[in-house]
């Protein structure tokens, strides 16, 4: 095939087949001199500026990835601190519980505090305190509406 | 270390490349911050220089040079070591090429390819919108070659500069552009016979076209 047919023939993009594909491996081994040409272009440095702020961003970048890699750490880290100390503080509250009493002591707690508030020489004693009268005093008419006494 | 990195800017590919390569990508994906200084001091100069030749201008070559690194250093933990990091890199430079040039709205132009007999024959070379002029070369021949190569369409002139310039094999090609090598091989034959138009001048009578 000619250089012209073959340059047809891929400008048409049909497929290749092996023989086309290796009359192309011929042509480009052929294209060689300006493949040398092109090889021979200098390489462009990018400016010291440029270089200087990439080198910067990469050390930032290097640092974010660092600290994202310790956050499970600090999470498992405050998580345990968070744990400790709210076991630290029921602790403490357990203690500071008073003990439990049994009934029968808070009612011998009561009746020496009773007896404790009573006057000597009061005609209500602690024995007498059930005998009490239940009905309530006298009414005093002059305030609830009754009649003024005479003058 | 050193030593290694140095010789490897003599060389384009090879296992001793491989290799210091797997290990300071190894060293990266462990955050160290010396290995990402040296891959970045190992490659700074051919990702530039690629994407320099791919876009208009020094500043948009600047800014995607960059973002190449940003990108690849912040997934570098994706890397999977399947390709080279070279071709890794290269890859990530060619799509944001591709990127700009279609934000730019770059759509490339038929350009005759005539023959001694006067046939002429349309390939799809050349984006006559951009003034090679603007490309900063010393010499005369190096600045027809370079305004050669900006006259080619991004398709045409990333095969050429992966291949020819970087020294990328066609699977690495095949690889970085995402076509098969066949479509790698015919990219690079239409591109070199677009130089060997444009550059006829220059070369000797037998690959002249």
């Amino acid at each position: 095939m000619k250089r012209e047919d073959l340059l047809k023939h891929i400008e048409n993009d049909k497929t290749m087949s092996p023989e086309i594909e290796a009359q192309l491996d011929t042509e480009l081994d052929a294209q060689s001199q300006v493949s040398n040409m092109v090889r021979s272009l200098p390489v462009e440095e990018p400016s010291l500026e440029w270089q200087s702020r990439v080198r910067q961003q990469t050390q930032v970048i290097v640092r974010k990835a660092r600290r994202a890699a310790l956050w499970p750490l600090r999470v498992a880290g405050v998580s345990v601190v968070g744990a400790a100390a709210c076991a630290i503080f029921v602790a403490n509250m357990v203690a500071d519980r008073p003990e439990k009493i049994s009934t029968e002591a808070m009612l011998n707690w009561h009746d020496e505090a009773v007896a404790a508030s009573v006057l000597p020489g009061d005609s209500i004693s602690l024995a007498g305190a059930s005998t009490l009268p239940s009905k309530p005093a006298a009414r005093n008419d002059l305030f609830d509406g009754g009649s003024l006494p005479s003058l | 270390m050193d030593v290694a990195i140095g010789a490897i800017g003599l060389l384009h590919s090879g296992a001793a490349e491989r290799s210091i390569e797997n290990e300071l990508v190894r060293r990266c994906k462990e955050r160290d911050p010396e290995a990402f200084g040296k891959l970045l001091e190992l490659y700074q100069a051919r990702v530039y220089g690629f994407v320099r030749r791919m876009v208009r201008s020094a500043d948009e070559a600047e800014d995607i040079a960059q973002e190449v690194f940003v990108k690849a250093f912040q997934n570098i933990s994706k890397f999977d070591g399947r390709a080279s990091f070279s071709t890794w890199l290269f890859k990530i430079a060619s799509n944001l090429c591709i990127d700009k040039a279609r934000r730019h709205q770059r759509r490339p132009e038929p350009v005759s390819l005539s023959n001694d007999d006067g046939d002429a024959r349309e390939v799809e070379t050349s984006d006559l919108r951009w003034d090679p002029q603007n490309v900063a070369v010393v010499g005369e021949m190096e600045r027809a070659i370079e305004a050669a190569i900006a006259s080619l369409s991004e398709k045409l002139r990333g095969v050429l500069l992966l291949h020819d310039l970087e020294g990328l094999s066609y699977d690495e090609i095949a690889t970085t552009v995402g076509v098969p090598v066949g479509t790698v091989k015919s990219r690079l034959f239409l591109a070199r016979a677009h130089l060997q138009a444009a550059l006829s001048a220059y070369l000797k009578p037998e690959e002249a076209i």
